[in-house]
């Protein structure tokens, strides 16, 4: 791919940024432990955080770790285009489970809203104050190169200076985010 | 860059609680008929709820009437609709889905998602609430080989796909795009707008005084975009941006439709534009927010209308939904009204459409705005530009 400023990856619990291993724990460690471990590691004071799903914390913390060196300006009209495969079926199955049981229903507003799975675009767009395109795709865990070039050739087309593109995923307990800072 | 071929649409179709072609819901709409119902027990949250249902009675008379259909027990509700609505467009577009410069466009927000309900007999496998294994099934009946796109951007969804279906007609090797976007009731998703005591009991009433929510409905459509044919309206211009603000509440400055209005009326004379085709969707906030941002981009002479009056808020389905009625109202030169509409209640004084008007201008705008503060604005142009 060209015009790829930063790469970050972050899957079995090590973080990879620009090929380097900055971060990792024990494979045996759960995954939310492993996301509040790094966010500690970052030194982040963004209470936030701690309300995300799963889906939103992964692309929050591998966003954070792409973008800290731009300014507000370099932000402001970025392009966020993030593709996924199971979409927030983590956060359905939860929200499914607190209006099937008669005896035990109790839907909330905080739950549903991590139901769509472009809220993890919303929370990176309100963290960096990024108000340019975004757009979240979906597509079989097979595809995940071929969409990230498919998103790499929509930011050519116009000439934003800076755009976030890549791929997250979470699902079964089993997570992965490949996301790259393009400049044009 | 080829920036200034065309991309026209050149063919439609509507399945909603108004109808089950875009001519019969545009007729419909017309003569100022409601889809909405009382809906008792869906959910346990409250022992009714006002929606705007697809008339499923009709649905099964109609496909079994239809001889070119599969076996409906293949395929869910929701791909059922979509299998409709394309098989409709591709017919009347009369291009062959098979060919590997057409291409397919998904927009929805939760697709299959009754199948995580296991209250709900069904013969489907799990996998199939996944959206790209929906997407994927209904390409294969088609015999399209390409790898489908599919955007699920909350309640944007609809509108943004003609935007990205613009977008790749103009700079990949594709010649026609079927864009499709449907989204259904279900518990799941009436639970969830109820936990947020979003839903009005009644009729909805955007942009009113009394305005109480909003009335969810359900729907699909599908449209073919072509940069070799004319059509009944081009998609000229449009932009999606953030508000950068809050996942579930709407800018209180309106800043991301703002900056979408902005970037997508440089490029045309404000004195031709007929009418906005607002989201409004009758919630305190949306609409309000809607007003602020339409003042602060020095629209306030546009006509604006919303259609959710008639068929509710039909979710990742709605942009390409009210798109296409748009397109059509465009075309004909008239504006709908905004029903359920009484008296202003909102705080910028907008022109919002009460009765049918006539007007002959050739550019329309459709807003949409969705949770995670994402906004998108379409243009549109009538008669479609020459290939």
């Amino acid at each position: 791919m060209h015009n790829v400023q930063r790469a970050i990856t972050i899957r079995n619990h090590q973080v990879i940024l620009q090929g380097e291993l900055l971060f990792q724990r024990d494979q045996s460690t759960p995954n939310a432990r492993f996301f509040s471990e790094l966010y500690k590691e970052l030194k982040l004071t963004y209470p936030k955080f701690f309300k995300m799903d799963p889906l939103a914390k992964l692309g929050f913390l591998a966003a954070e770790l792409l973008l800290n060196s731009l300014s507000a300006e370099e932000k402001e009209e970025m392009k966020i285009l993030l593709a996924c495969s199971h979409s927030s079926i983590e956060s359905d199955t939860m929200f499914q489970n607190t209006i099937s049981d008669e005896s035990n229903y109790y839907p909330s507003p905080s739950l549903f809203v991590y139901t769509l799975p472009n809220i993890v675009i919303g929370e990176i767009a309100i963290r960096h104050r990024i108000y340019g395109e975004n757009g979240l795709y979906l597509t079989p865990p097979n595809n995940k190169k071929s969409i990230i070039e498919t998103l790499h050739k929509q930011i050519k087309w116009e000439d934003n200076r800076y755009a976030l593109i890549g791929y997250l995923d979470y699902y079964k307990n089993k997570y992965e985010v490949d996301f790259y800072l393009i400049h044009s | 860059m080829k920036y200034n071929q065309g991309v026209n649409i050149i063919a439609d179709c509507i399945v909603n609680s108004l109808g089950f072609n875009t001519q019969e819901i545009f007729d419909q709409m017309r003569a100022g008929k409601l889809g909405m119902q009382e809906v008792k027990g869906l959910t346990q949250s409250e022992p009714t709820a006002m929606l705007s249902q697809i008339d499923r009675v009709r649905w099964n008379q109609i496909w079994d009437q239809t001889n070119t259909l599969p076996l409906k027990e293949q395929f869910t509700f929701f791909e059922q609709l979509m299998i409709y609505v394309i098989q409709k467009v591709v017919k009347t577009a009369q291009i062959d889905p098979k060919q590997k410069n057409v291409l397919f466009l998904f927009s929805t927000t939760k697709g299959n998602i009754e199948l995580l309900d296991s209250n709900l007999q069904h013969n489907f496998d799990a996998e199939r609430v996944h959206i790209w294994e929906s997407a994927e099934i209904v390409t294969q009946y088609f015999q399209n080989n390409n790898q489908p796109i599919i955007l699920s951007n909350a309640c944007i969804s609809g509108t943004q796909a003609l935007l990205i279906g613009k977008s790749i007609l103009e700079n990949q090797p594709y010649e026609h795009l079927v864009v499709v976007g449907a989204d259904l009731i279900t518990p799941f998703v009436v639970a969830g707008f109820q936990s947020f005591k979003a839903l009005s009991p009644t009729p909805c009433r955007p942009f009113d005084l009394n305005r109480d929510g909003l009335n969810i409905g359900e729907g699909a459509a599908a449209v073919v975009l072509s940069k070799t044919k004319k059509g009944i309206v081009s998609i000229e211009n449009g932009a999606v941006t953030n508000d950068a603000n809050h996942i579930s509440g709407p800018s209180r400055t309106g800043e991301g439709l703002y900056r979408a209005l902005i970037k997508t009326l440089k490029s045309v004379d404000l004195s031709e534009i007929s009418f906005i085709n607002a989201h409004g969707t009758a919630t305190l906030y949306n609409d309000e927010m809607e007003s602020i941002a339409f003042q602060r981009a020095n629209l306030l002479h546009l006509p604006v209308n919303s259609y959710k009056g008639y068929f509710g808020h039909t979710l990742g389905a709605a942009g390409l939904i009210e798109s296409i009625l748009s397109a059509h109202a465009l075309n004909q030169g008239i504006i709908f009204p905004t029903i359920g509409f009484q008296e202003l209640g909102i705080s910028k004084p907008l022109d919002i459409v009460t009765t049918e008007r006539n007007c002959n201008k050739s550019f329309a705008l459709k807003t949409a705005s969705g949770f995670a503060g994402c906004n998108v604005v379409l243009l549109i142009k009538k008669g479609g530009k020459d290939a």
